[in-house]
């Protein structure tokens, strides 16, 4: 019984440990890197970010190049095309 | 004559002389991050607790003061949401404040900050008494006792800190309880223990692991005995007078409801999650990395007292693992048992303890501030086992010339120490050990107590006229009037994180955001750089001045 409790304990504390230093570990360093990854701070910042170059879009008196446009307005009415004739 | 200089009188002696110190010095710290809270907690129950009696007069100053705390630190977590910090230390200052009148700020934090020291003082000499019955050598006593009492981060705080060196105090109390239940296993000194491991879990939750390492004594004790008898008649008294001490003072038991009592952990475990700057790096508190306290430990600790108790912890697992793959079923022999000594016995229970310390710490990964802290009641471990391993040395290497090497390379560190403690007065509380470079000390959080602002206010009032006040921290900078003069108030203006209206601006460098991302406390340019606390590299706080 004695030696029954004691290996026991032993055992418990062992596996307590090589699960820490294998699975608890790699899981708790993802776990932190995502968790800090997208702490408040940073979501913040980037929604300032966003906010501060449209509000810097809409002072200027273009947003996208001559160049740009006519570009992207063919692209989008080809997609438009697309999609009309896929019905 | 000879009993004069009986070397059991030297202990009296350094106890003097540190009582000299701190009667001397005590007045030079500035007010902790979490007094006055402590103190707000200290009125609250004091105002609950007069509620069950007549004491009007008391009762009605103790309101007076609740309100005249509200107007002052209005900010002050309310204590209805916090309420499960003990009570030993705060309601005992309280009543004293109030029934000696102490009204100036300054004298009721003095108050406190004294009565810490003193009680700190107690128990490092039970502390003393506690390596004295282990390893019954009295220099080596003297010794732990005086690194015990020595470790800059430790030494730093005993002057302000009520929360951490209040429990670090009190388990080592309760350590001494247990040396005295193992010397005399009496029923008494059974119950002052159960007393003292009550007052360690109202201190701090953690405390709670106290009266686990004992049930697991004592269930060693009977797997080897089976003494049936004995050992429920020990639970039982033990666990009597644990819950009727644990109700009796600590009132926030007294508030629980069905609902609370089933969720009574989820309250200790409450983060604000502030970001934590370790390592060069942000981190939310609650998602630090394992390495958070170990390296914490191991910048701020002496390399010498560190790797003492490196040595000595192995040393001491060393020997119980031996013990362990001797055990033998035969309940009779005892000299195959876990321990064979009373010595060996409490070798075992601080090592479980610390142990079941470490586990905790590793897996419920609690959230972490302000360094190590929490934590500064590992101190107690770290000097008996450093004391352990001192012992292995001394009884392997007696008169040999190795013994003298030795003694004489911990004389140099511990001189090294001492020095130390004089260069950073009054910032013990913010020591780096010689292995961490100037640069990496800026990685971390510095003055997270921020024991600074007093000091910085101070060197703001040598200016003439009105001081217009900006912070740029996460420190309560207005709070630091309580230990100025109530004459120079008038001068101060605190506007916290509004610049443009400043004329100074002081930061400890503390902050709860991430300020790569966060720009709230970036001093802005018009302001330069008007002094700079730096010692022995470390950072402590600058005051930025307006340009005209």
């Amino acid at each position: 019984m004695k030696l029954f409790v004691y290996k026991t304990l032993v055992a418990c504390f062992l596996i307590f440990v090589l699960f820490h230093l294998t699975i608890g570990y790699t899981l708790r360093s993802y776990e932190n890197e995502i968790k800090n990854y997208f702490s408040k701070d940073k979501i913040n910042f980037f929604k300032d970010k966003i906010r501060i170059e449209i509000k810097d879009g809409l002072e200027k008196e273009r947003i996208l190049s001559k160049e740009d446009s006519i570009l992207m307005n063919k692209f989008f009415e080809k997609i438009s095309k697309e999609l009309k004739n896929s019905k | 004559m000879i009993k004069l200089f009986s070397k059991n009188i030297y202990i009296y002696v350094i106890i003097f002389l540190i009582f000299l110190i701190g009667i001397y010095t005590y007045k030079d710290y500035g007010v902790g991050i979490e007094e006055h809270f402590h103190r707000k907690s200290g009125f609250y129950w004091l105002n609950f607790l007069l509620n069950f009696t007549d004491f009007e007069f008391i009762k009605k100053t103790t309101e007076i003061k609740l309100e005249e705390i509200k107007n002052f630190t209005p900010r002050l977590f309310p204590i209805e949401n916090f309420g499960f910090y003990g009570i030993l230390f705060d309601v005992p200052l309280a009543f004293i404040e109030v029934f000696f009148e102490i009204n100036e700020s300054k004298n009721y934090f003095y108050l406190r900050h004294f009565s810490i020291f003193m009680l700190f003082l107690t128990s490092a000499f039970l502390f003393y008494k506690i390596i004295l019955f282990r390893f019954n050598n009295v220099y080596l006593a003297l010794f732990g006792f005086l690194i015990f009492v020595f470790t800059p981060r430790i030494y730093g705080n005993i002057f302000f800190d009520n929360k951490d060196i209040f429990y670090l105090s009190i388990l080592t109390i309760n350590m001494f309880f247990f040396v005295r239940y193992l010397n005399n296993k009496t029923s008494l000194n059974l119950i002052f223990f159960s007393i003292f491991c009550a007052f360690s879990t109202s201190s701090r939750i953690i405390g709670l692991l106290i009266p686990i390492s004992f049930f697991l004594i004592l269930f060693f004790e009977y797997l080897s005995f089976r003494k049936s008898n004995f050992f429920f008649k020990r639970i039982f008294i033990f666990l009597l007078s644990y819950l009727i001490t644990l109700i009796i003072h600590w009132p926030y038991l007294w508030t629980l409801n069905i609902h609370t009592l089933l969720n009574f952990f989820d309250p200790f475990f409450y983060a604000m999650n502030p970001v934590v700057y370790f390592n060069g790096d942000f981190f939310q508190s609650k998602f630090l990395p394992y390495s958070y306290l170990p390296i914490w430990i191991f910048i701020s600790t002496p390399v010498f007292l560190f790797f003492l108790f490196l040595f000595g912890f192995y040393s001491c697992f060393r020997r119980i693992f031996f013990r362990l793959i001797s055990i033998k079923e035969d309940a009779k022999i005892i000299s195959n048992d876990l321990w064979k000594s009373k010595n060996e016995n409490f070798d075992v229970y601080i090592s479980i303890l610390f142990l079941l310390t470490i586990i905790i710490y590793f897996s419920i990964n609690p959230a972490l501030l302000s360094g190590w802290r929490h934590f500064y009641f590992l101190n107690f471990f770290m000097v008996f086992f450093a004391c352990y391993f001192i012992n292995v040395v001394y009884l392997k290497s007696k008169k040999k010339p190795f013994l003298k090497i030795f003694l004489f390379i911990l004389f140099f560190f511990s001189s090294f120490t001492i020095y130390d403690l004089y260069k950073y007065h009054p910032f013990q509380s913010v020591y780096f050990n010689k292995l961490v470079s100037d640069i990496k000390k800026n990685q971390f959080e510095i003055d997270t107590q921020s024991l600074s602002r007093v000091h910085a206010i101070k060197e703001l009032l040598k200016e003439d006229g009105e001081l217009i006040i900006g912070t740029a921290s996460w420190t309560p900078l207005e709070d630091a009037r309580s230990m100025i003069s109530k004459k120079h108030w008038e001068r101060l203006n605190f506007v916290g994180t509004e610049f443009e209206k400043a004329n100074f601006i002081y930061s400890n460098y503390y902050y709860e955001v991430n300020t790569n991302y966060n720009k709230k406390y970036e001093i802005p340019q018009n302001f330069s750089l008007y002094k700079t606390l730096i010692i022995d590299g470390t950072r402590i706080y600058s005051i930025y001045k307006k340009n005209i």
